[in-house]
């Protein structure tokens, strides 16, 4: 547990050792408000439904940025050759790589709360299915985490890292879509569908709690945390 | 102690290591020497749990590096090659981290740390971004690294490599000092720093370990003894026939003519150091040449390295 602990401080330190870290959490700042305060003034209504609807496409690239160099840059500068030699399993390793870019993340979406805090003294909003739909963006966030984590522990290249994160992150977001459906089966749609992370994230987006989606998105999350430790131990060729 | 037992490391159809064997004691400092590529830093980072074996195992104090890998971790420093480091952090933070994440507390971590930075010369540096640091301070601070947890076992690939010659000297020093209450296995090959530092020597050659024993050992085992230089005034043809002839001699060869009637051999006796050397004076005496040189060249640490290794340039270089 120390040495990941130890890990999630130094990668958590990193995110914000550099202008880049402040720079992606500003411009994630400015973006949603500028698109949530566009929403409220166009339609005269003060709510946040936009902004849960828009989320998912903007962590779809911010995911896997996030994550693309936390195993790869490991890989080319060679310090996974210290890293693995000091007394922590691989699960310690990219758990607390891991919990670092959830942490980020979560800072990122925190800095938006002055969004729905405004909004409810401008209208009604309630409280509740706001919260659940943070949850909701936290959630499917560190899902896109968790894929880009993999793509960045399969290859070398940060770049590459992030092209296969953005494409699995994708192919998962979009596939209950009828678009995507039209071209499978009938019986196969319905189950693309239920795998869905944009299907899960919308109800969570629109404020309902249901076990179902989280019991979904925290296995995919382990699902994909599970490859990642997976891939890193393939250094042992 | 470590014990290997039949270690071997296999890239597809290549053996990087093969079948090696060997045990260390408590308290040893052992050289790993060999021409780059023999197989030395496969070695080390199966030692160091970084690499599994593809057979054969080893254990360190009893723990398996398969079995107990977190256990062989934790008693082990390790000094990888590359000093790979993360550029944006400073020698400080760096060596925080590895403290914290091989689990030591804060009290220890500050005391460890100031020992550390000490020892390895890391004060001037310690709040400058690695990315600025030259490859000695890297290569110091790798070091640092490997020694922040007081481990009871150091594994160090080439340690020295980077560094000016002073502060090799140091480097050195500092590994002589530490090799008298821990355990060391260091890589190199520059022979003498190896004669100079380790107790015992490994070669190793095409991923086999091809000798194992002290510098005098290995010299006495595969140096097959010296030669005498002889400087005789005499016929050349005349001093071949007597010594190819003499039932003492094993070996000659003319080397040369110096100073007008002078000539020069290279003979290989039967027996070895002072008797030899009495031996070929009689022959001398016996046969009317004035003798004016007679020398023994004692063969060297790195002629034993060169015939074990098949002479490899590279190595020959870095001497």
């Amino acid at each position: 547990m120390k040495g990941m602990r130890a890990i999630y401080r130094r990668e958590l330190a990193y995110y914000f050792s550099s202008w880049m870290g402040y720079i992606i959490l500003a411009a994630f700042v400015i973006f949603m408000g500028f698109i949530t305060y566009n929403a409220v003034l166009e339609s005269k209504s003060a709510d946040m439904r936009l902004f849960f609807r828009m989320i998912p496409f903007v962590f779809l690239f911010f995911g896997p940025a996030i994550a693309m160099r936390l195993v790869a840059e490991e890989r080319k500068l060679g310090s996974l050759e210290i890293l693995l030699t000091l007394p922590v399993s691989d699960w310690e390793v990219i758990f607390g790589k891991f919990l670092a870019a959830a942490t980020y993340l979560l800072v990122m979406l925190g800095l938006t709360f002055p969004l729905p805090v405004t909004l409810m003294f401008l209208g009604n909003s309630e409280f509740g299915p706001i919260i659940t739909g943070y949850c909701g963006c936290l959630l499917l966030g560190s899902a896109f985490v968790s894929i880009g984590l993999l793509a960045s522990a399969i290859v070398k290249d940060q770049v590459l890292a992030f092209i296969i994160g953005l494409v699995i992150s994708c192919f998962f977001l979009l596939m209950g879509e009828a678009f995507i459906n039209s071209y499978f089966p009938e019986g196969i749609g319905y189950y693309l569908a239920r795998l869905s992370l944009g299907v899960h994230f919308s109800s969570m987006g629109r404020g309902m709690v249901d076990t179902r989606d989280l019991v979904y998105f925290l296995g995919l999350i382990g699902f994909f945390l599970y490859t990642s430790v997976l891939a890193l131990d393939s250094r042992k060729w | 102690m470590i014990d290997v037992t039949r270690l071997t490391k296999k890239y597809r159809s290549l053996f990087a290591v093969e079948e090696a064997s060997f045990h260390i004691e408590t308290g040893e400092v052992v050289g790993f020497l060999g021409p780059n590529g023999a197989g030395k830093t496969t070695t080390m980072k199966m030692l160091a749990c970084f690499i599994p074996p593809t057979s054969g195992t080893a254990s360190v104090s009893g723990h398996d590096i398969l079995r107990e890998p977190l256990q062989v971790r934790r008693l082990i420093g390790y000094l990888p090659e590359s000093t790979p480091l993360y550029p944006e952090m400073s020698p400080r933070s760096y060596l925080t981290f590895i403290g914290r994440a091989r689990g030591l507390d804060r009290a220890t971590l500050k005391q460890r740390m100031s020992y550390v930075v000490g020892v390895t010369g890391l004060e001037k540096v310690l709040l400058k971004e690695v990315s600025e640091l030259s490859k000695g301070f890297r290569q110091r601070l790798c070091l640092a690294q490997a020694l922040l947890h007081d481990p009871p076992f150091l594994v160090l690939d080439e340690p020295t490599t980077g560094l000016d010659p002073l502060q090799r000297i140091e480097i050195r020093d500092l590994i002589k000092s530490i090799g008298s209450s821990k355990t060391v296995i260091l890589s190199t090959h520059i022979l003498p720093e190896a004669e100079a530092t380790c107790g015992r020597l490994i070669v190793i050659h095409k991923g086999k370990i091809v000798a194992d024993g002290s510098s005098e050992q290995l010299v006495a085992d595969h140096g097959k003894g010296g030669h005498y230089q002889m400087v005789v005034r005499a016929d050349k043809a005349a001093v071949e026939q007597v010594l190819t002839g003499h039932a003492a001699v094993s070996a000659c060869s003319f080397e040369g003519k110096t100073g007008g009637s002078m000539v020069k051999f290279a003979v290989h006796m039967r027996a070895v150091g002072l008797a030899g050397g009495e031996a070929l004076y009689g022959i001398a005496r016996e046969n009317g040449w004035s003798l004016a040189e007679l020398a023994y060249v004692r063969v060297t640490l790195e002629d034993v390295f060169r015939t074990l290794t098949g002479g490899s340039s590279e190595t020959k270089e870095a001497v």
